[in-house]
């Protein structure tokens, strides 16, 4: 049966070669499998032999070829590359930033990390050797590109000159004032425990809309939904938490009237902490920039 | 929208903050955008998302933006189950609004200009009937299938019968249909509602039962239909070919609200002759028979089309989204479109462009050259000018080619 499997998988690899077009490239057979093999020790390295072929499959298996090459140093790759996406790097850019010059910038750094100016080792490594082909090429680049402004975002945050604040009047902002009771511990508890009830794709829902102010319509299109679902969704999920919540307090020994008092005083009293809102994030570099591997196929990304 | 308790905003928060852990990385983040996560995976990726801000942030910013992936429409089961009009993103001036403003002005114009001649008339209790038309039936002349749409027709015919020997005259005057409802477009269903009127007059003489103020309501095609309202003095206003799917989904709820308007203005008409009650019952059921015929597909629900390039090849998707088929590949890659109205082009490596004119059913490979120089450069862009036939094409070697006419000739700049 392994032998079996295994000349399944050489015949869809070489399937998989004939497909992504890398011979045009100049990338060898080997080259790519060994690229696919890469891939698949990083994602599906416990699965079946039928699995990862089906992984591999499902791979975008053209334009991963295109971005290794890309990384390798292909000059016909790279014109390919830059024919496709270097328009549109720049509309996502501004998409992005919403801010043409901001845009520029962006878009002008991503395009250099993509063709790896910094040499390692003497040879040009590029981020796009960290393509896997698990969503389009397109996707990928909006994301990395996502990543990048995120951090800017951050750093900037981080560093507003003092003049810059008084002109935004930050200087007579007050400190935010604390809860003006101390909360309940059985409520907190209730509400945990609510939360964690809840699927992680409600509580995505949750935080998208009620902390970060997220629109239905995209968080519709993050999760693949339509805006009436999502909308149906949220109005399901403050139900059934509101319910679940008042019977946690209830089970913790308060009277239904009790237990809606303690959720309305709450509500009454917490003040809503934009600041503290807006960072929850995890650190100044949270998506740190990686040093891509010398454009040596068999290297593992990781 | 319902509002959650803030003790849930602090522990989501709080919770968010306490979260440790590696971000998944941009493919993971990417493939999760576009549903190409297992299952499993796709929940590792939700639950870090849940917790934390960032790369919620990522996800979103990272989305494509709107216009490359229009919302997609509402399955049928939810506009019969919505009770209200769901907003197209054009807002209450959009042009599919803005037709149904178009169409109660005209209902409201038809019941004014009918009111002198009615008046005139001894007996003013003219009846309103709003019904859905059978176009598609040979023999279905427009009187009689209003009565089909209410279930106590017959018995109406026979009340009306004395009061309509007079009006008997300025039947087939009424029947007549206006020029401009022939030439609408979608004429093919406007002029069956026509002939409809005119075998409807003439079985309205043998029946003795005319409305001398029909208000006859068609849905006869699968994309096209036709509103037709007319007066006792022959005024018609016709808007044909619904084939918007926006304009699909408000139109059940339009009508629902054109209703009391209708009624109210007709009552007045009626006040003291007791003919209002007879008329009520069939509007209604001319507006269930019409609401009914929403989900037998009388009405038109296409939803919009949705493109995207996936590698190299132009993938259109006819369900929102759900799925997506090949709707062109060329010898060489594509990697542009653009789309106006049916009008579909796409572009990509060596000068390859595509047209299809019917909203990618059919597709034509389009020769582009400009002095006997052919386009050899790779398109990038493709930009359609929403009110002419001009069509510009960018180039990865930064000509620009133009055409304003639709593409029969080219210039290069």
């Amino acid at each position: 049966m392994p032998s079996r499997g295994q000349s399944g998988g050489i015949g869809a690899a070489a399937d998989l070669y004939a497909r992504s077009g890398a011979a045009a490239y100049s990338m060898s057979r080997e080259h790519f499998a060994a690229i696919l093999e890469e891939i698949q020790q990083k994602y599906v390295r416990d699965a079946s032999a039928h699995a990862k072929v089906e992984f591999c499959a499902a791979l975008r298996i053209e334009e991963l070829a295109l971005a290794r090459a890309c990384a390798a140093g292909n000059e016909r790759a790279w014109e390919d590359f830059v024919s496709r996406y270097r328009q549109k790097l720049h509309a996502m850019a501004l998409h992005i930033t919403r801010d043409i010059a901001h845009a520029a910038e962006l878009a002008d750094s991503l395009f250099a990390d993509l063709y790896g100016v910094s040499a390692h080792n003497g040879a040009r490594s590029s981020k796009l050797a960290f393509y896997t082909g698990r969503g389009s090429l397109e996707g990928w680049l909006r994301t990395v590109m996502a990543q990048e402004f995120v951090n800017r975002y951050r750093k900037q945050k981080r560093t507003v000159s003092l003049e810059e604040q008084t002109d935004a009047g930050a200087q007579f902002v007050a400190k935010a004032p604390e809860a003006v009771c101390a909360l309940d511990r059985r409520l907190e508890t209730a509400t945990d425990e609510a939360l964690a009830e809840l699927s992680a794709e409600d509580r995505f829902t949750l935080a998208a809309y009620y902390l970060d102010g997220r629109t239905l319509a995209d968080i519709a299109r993050a999760l693949g939904l339509h805006e009436s679902s999502v909308s149906r969704r949220l109005d399901r999920i403050s139900t059934g938490l509101r319910k679940r919540i008042l019977a946690g307090l209830r089970e913790r020994g308060m009277s239904h009237a009790q237990a809606v008092e303690a959720l309305e005083t709450d509500v009454r009293d917490i003040t809503l902490d934009l600041r503290s809102r807006l960072m929850q994030d995890s650190g100044p570099a949270a998506f740190p920039g990686r040093k891509a591997p010398a454009p040596n196929a068999g290297e593992g990304s990781e | 929208m319902t509002e959650v308790p803030k003790i849930v905003h602090q522990r989501l928060r709080t919770a968010g903050q306490a979260a440790e852990g590696a971000h998944p990385e941009a493919d993971v983040l990417a493939a999760f955008a576009e549903q190409a996560l297992s299952a499993a995976e796709r929940d590792r990726v939700l639950e870090h998302l849940a917790l934390c801000g960032d790369c919620r942030e990522v996800v979103v910013l990272a989305l494509p933006a709107t216009e490359l992936t229009p919302a997609p429409v509402e399955q049928e089961a939810e506009v019969q189950r919505a009770p209200a009009p769901v907003m197209p993103p054009g807002g209450w001036f959009a042009w599919a609004n803005l037709r149904w403003a178009a169409l109660a002005a005209g209902i409201a114009v038809a019941v004014l200009v009918a009111r002198p001649g009615l008046e005139r008339w001894a007996k003013p209790n003219a009846p309103v009937s709003m019904a859905t038309s059978q176009a598609a039936r040979p023999n279905g002349p427009a009187a009689p299938t209003a009565q089909l749409a209410s279930g106590s027709a017959a018995e109406q015919s026979r009340m009306e019968a004395p009061k309509a020997e007079t009006k008997q005259e300025f039947v087939p005057e009424k029947a007549k249909p206006a020029p401009f409802a022939a030439a609408a477009r979608g004429s093919d269903s406007g002029t069956v509602i026509a002939d409809n009127l005119k075998k409807g007059a003439a079985a309205d003489k043998l029946e003795s039962a005319p409305p001398p103020a029909p208000l006859a309501l068609a849905a006869p095609g699968k994309t096209t239909e036709a509103v037709e309202v007319s007066g006792a003095t022959g005024v018609q206003t016709t808007v044909s070919s619904l084939d918007s799917a926006l304009m699909a989904r408000n139109e059940a709820p339009a009508i629902a609200k054109a209703k009391p308007p209708l009624e109210e203005m007709v009552s007045e008409e009626k006040a003291g002759t007791g003919a209002q009650t007879q008329m009520k019952p069939q509007a209604n059921n001319a507006m269930f028979a019409t609401r009914a015929a929403a989900p037998l597909g009388l009405l038109s629900l296409k939803p919009n089309a949705m493109w995207m390039i996936k590698a190299g090849v132009l993938e259109r998707s006819l369900d929102g989204g759900q799925s997506w088929q090949t709707a062109v590949k060329a010898d060489h890659p594509l990697s542009c479109y653009a789309k106006r109205g049916q009008e579909v082009w796409a572009g990509g490596q060596a000068g390859t462009l595509m047209q299809s004119t019917d909203e990618g059913a059919t597709w034509s490979v389009v020769k582009v050259s400009f002095k006997g120089q052919p386009l050899s450069s790779d398109v990038t862009s493709i930009d359609l000018k929403q009110d002419t036939a001009e069509i510009v094409l960018a180039t990865a070697t930064n000509e620009t080619w133009s055409s304003a006419d639709g593409g029969k000739t080219w210039q290069k700049k």
